[in-house]
């Protein structure tokens, strides 16, 4: 089980990376259904695991890049956003695979 | 299936008693001709809409994120969503009730250049009086006004107020005004049947205002004298 978290959180990882470059429209909106569907499954992963604080670091991210209820922000805003949540799914696929 | 029941009841009360805070916004505006009473109320439940939205969306996102796996790719899946979209069509009616009426007061013009009008006849006497369109609206809201605020003053009697909650305190006054109104608008319409051929005026608002003024000039006699009789026999 720990293999495919690792590859989630890469994966939204690197995807999130890409998301400093400057791509079509259609790239921030699949980011946005892939940030929060991964986000989403890996804080409840995390939050069976009893690790609570990640669990609600990655919530809050999830949230944040959820399609339902759309958080507008400007490119410029979302530049760090991207970086620090980029950094946060490496950060926790390294400490998964640690474990 | 008693739960459902009680929770539909709930929801129509807590609508009703919505809709009558919002009418009275609405009446006060209009006696006052300042919009801006509605118009905060409608700007304050569409923010508290808004909040509501966010909070709703967040503890369904918890109740996805902290519960098994099914719940979570149910929630996912569909949930989410189905969830979201039906909270919001319960809360819908709460914003779009102040918003009807911020509709209906901005159709309205407060500042009529012809406030009331003689109508002469041939020898120059007075025959009939035109009132203006907000004059007539103000009356119509001055009266309703007078008469809730006079319901209200009735719970000043112990048996009026027994066994009442809060909510009963607004919804009671604006009952008991619907019903005196069926009942003296049947009474009226008759006679106005009777002597103009008519059940109503062209304005309905004039028959209104008839109906309200005598409501109002009824229950500003009756209800002192209630209150004092009430006091005499000791029944108070």
């Amino acid at each position: 089980m720990k293999e495919p978290l690792k590859i989630i959180n890469i994966v939204l990882g690197v995807l999130l990376l890409l998301a400093i470059l400057p791509f079509p429209y259609g790239y921030y909106t699949f980011l946005r259904l892939a940030v929060f569907i991964g986000g989403s499954f890996l804080a409840h992963q995390l939050y069976q695991r009893e690790s609570i604080g990640w669990a609600v670091v990655l919530a809050c991210i999830a949230i944040l890049f959820n399609p339902l209820i759309p958080v507008y922000l400007s490119r410029e805003a979302w530049f760090p956003i991207d970086l620090v949540s980029s950094g946060i799914f490496f950060y926790i696929g390294k400490l998964s695979s640690k474990e | 299936m008693e739960v459902i029941l009680y929770i539909t009841f709930a929801y129509i009360g807590i609508l009703f008693l919505w809709f009558v805070v919002c009418l009275l916004a609405f009446v006060t505006s209009v006696v006052l001709k300042r919009a801006f009473l509605i118009n905060s109320l409608a700007n304050i439940a569409g923010t508290v809409y808004g909040v509501l939205q966010v909070i709703i969306y967040l503890y369904l996102f918890f109740i996805m994120i902290t519960n098994g796996f099914l719940w979570f790719l149910f929630m996912l899946i569909i949930g989410l969503t189905l969830f979201n979209v039906i909270f919001n069509l319960l809360q819908l009616p709460f914003a779009l009730i102040p918003a009807f009426f911020v509709v209906k007061i901005e159709e309205m013009d407060f500042d009529d250049k012809v406030t009331t009008a003689e109508i002469l006849d041939d020898k120059g006497k007075v025959v009939g009086v035109i009132e203006g369109d907000s004059t007539i609206n103000r009356r119509l809201a001055k009266y309703f006004l007078g008469t809730y605020f006079l319901y209200l003053a009735s719970f000043i009697f112990p048996a009026e107020r027994e066994g009442l909650s809060v909510f009963s305190f607004i919804i009671k006054p604006f009952t008991g005004i619907v019903f005196s109104t069926i009942f003296l608008g049947l009474i009226y319409s008759l006679f106005r049947k009777i002597k103009y051929k008519s059940f109503f005026p062209e304005d309905k608002r004039i028959f209104f205002i008839k109906i309200w003024k005598f409501l109002f000039f009824f229950n500003l006699i009756f209800f002192p004298l209630l209150f004092v009789l009430s006091i005499m026999t000791n029944t108070y």
